[in-house]
């Protein structure tokens, strides 16, 4: 019971300064892998959904959960979704207008399933910077266009007599409408 | 004002939706794929290893863009007759003198060879000792100096009668350390008078005696 309080207090009291948010975006992620002297680029739509607190106009920090499935086999004849989860720390400014730039600086974690011979599959981590803006739509309401760069780190990937060692560098513009309580 | 805000939002969203890039047609995986493991090696050996270079097995990576590797100490080598031989890290070990054993190679139990890789043993059936030091008659020899003299002991494979120098490889015992002592190798050292048999031994049923007389 008294937990529940608590979580009702601070809930009222999110919802008194708008500082929490909830979100989605659409990204267009293009990811860039150099392999073995190959490379290769492989793009698909990036569906996110997201959580966060703090100001627009100042320092926030964000949780997301993505989900992504390229059509390009990298690692296997039938590479399938990636799921990641990102942690990032904004910081936006108020320019007026109703328009809120913002950089952020994050962490992400992942996984991807492969259909290799000893990897049904792989994690990966990246390192996350990327910026855009924010423009207030309403009270609650504001729109999100930007772009990320992530720097990812796959699992090493075992041939038995060689591993390999993969980055890869991702880009994704995205837009998406965030709500604030 | 909103619902304008609205519309620029929805128009953007559908074009980002539309702007979406396609993936790459070329679908062959960046990383190739295992296709198999082989062992590769010799499939006879002599019960007694003499190089080791003959005994050592490697597996063949083959890979799905054609290309192969080879690695020993990435595999879990298993032996089907332990009596026979053992296998680590590829490297063979007679065990008994003579026999057949399936060797098979593994990596984290998933993938094994397509094909178990017999190992036969070249059994030895005679070992006789000689000595480019000593004059050795009749399995004996007359000492009379001290020193140390080298002794070699040839044994006699099953496979068309090869003879190999298998002195470093076998069981060195003197039966009088009082007379004359011998090292793991076959060097015999004089102590003092007296007689002593030198007993070279391996399987426990293959041996040879040298019988040592020594008068200083």
């Amino acid at each position: 019971m008294r937990i529940f309080l608590v979580l009702l207090a601070l809930s009222i009291s999110l919802f008194a300064e708008h500082k929490g948010y909830v979100g989605f975006s659409i990204e267009d992620s293009s990811e860039y892998f150099a392999i073995n002297g190959k490379e290769q680029f492989a793009s698909a739509p990036q569906f996110k959904i997201k959580g966060g607190y703090g100001d627009i106009g100042g320092f926030s920090v964000e949780a997301s959960f993505s989900y992504m499935d390229y059509a390009t086999n990298i690692f296997s004849e039938n590479d399938g979704a990636a799921l990641m989860l990102d942690i990032t720390v904004y910081k936006g400014w108020d320019v007026g207008y109703d328009l809120y730039p913002y950089l952020g600086l994050g962490i992400g974690m992942g996984d991807m399933k492969v259909d290799r011979e000893l990897e049904s599959s792989l994690t990966f981590s990246s390192f996350n910077f990327g910026g855009g803006i924010r423009y207030v739509i309403s009270n609650t309401y504001d729109f999100d266009l930007g772009v990320n760069y992530k720097l990812r780190t796959w699992q090493t990937i075992s041939l038995v007599a060689d591993k390999i060692n993969v980055t890869s560098h991702l880009i994704n513009p995205y837009i998406g409408i965030n709500y604030h309580f | 004002m909103t619902t304008l805000r609205l519309s620029l939002l929805s128009v953007s969203l559908a074009a980002v939706m539309l702007g979406c890039s396609q993936s790459n047609s070329d679908n062959t995986p960046l990383v190739p794929e295992i296709e198999s493991i082989v062992i590769e090696g010799t499939d006879t050996i002599h019960a007694i290893t003499i190089d080791s270079d003959d005994a050592q097995l490697v597996g063949r990576i083959n890979y799905s863009d054609g290309t192969s590797a080879t690695t020993y100490n990435e595999l879990n080598w298993e032996s089907n007759d332990t009596s026979v031989l053992t296998v680590n890290n590829g490297l063979i070990t007679p065990v008994g003198n003579g026999g057949t054993a399936s060797v098979s190679a593994s990596y984290r139990d998933k993938i094994y060879t397509t094909l178990d890789h017999n190992v036969t043993l070249i059994a030895i059936n005679d070992i006789n000792i000689t000595s480019i030091d000593l004059n050795i008659t009749s399995s004996a020899t007359d000492i009379n100096q001290t020193g140390s003299y080298a002794l070699i002991a040839n044994g006699t494979f099953s496979d068309n009668n090869t003879t190999l120098n298998i002195s470093s490889n076998i069981t060195w015992v003197s039966s009088n350390t009082s007379v004359v002592t011998i090292d793991t190798n076959g060097l015999l050292t004089v102590i003092g008078d007296g007689s002593s048999d030198v007993n070279v031994s391996v399987f426990n049923d293959i041996n040879s005696t040298l019988k040592v007389n020594v008068g200083l």
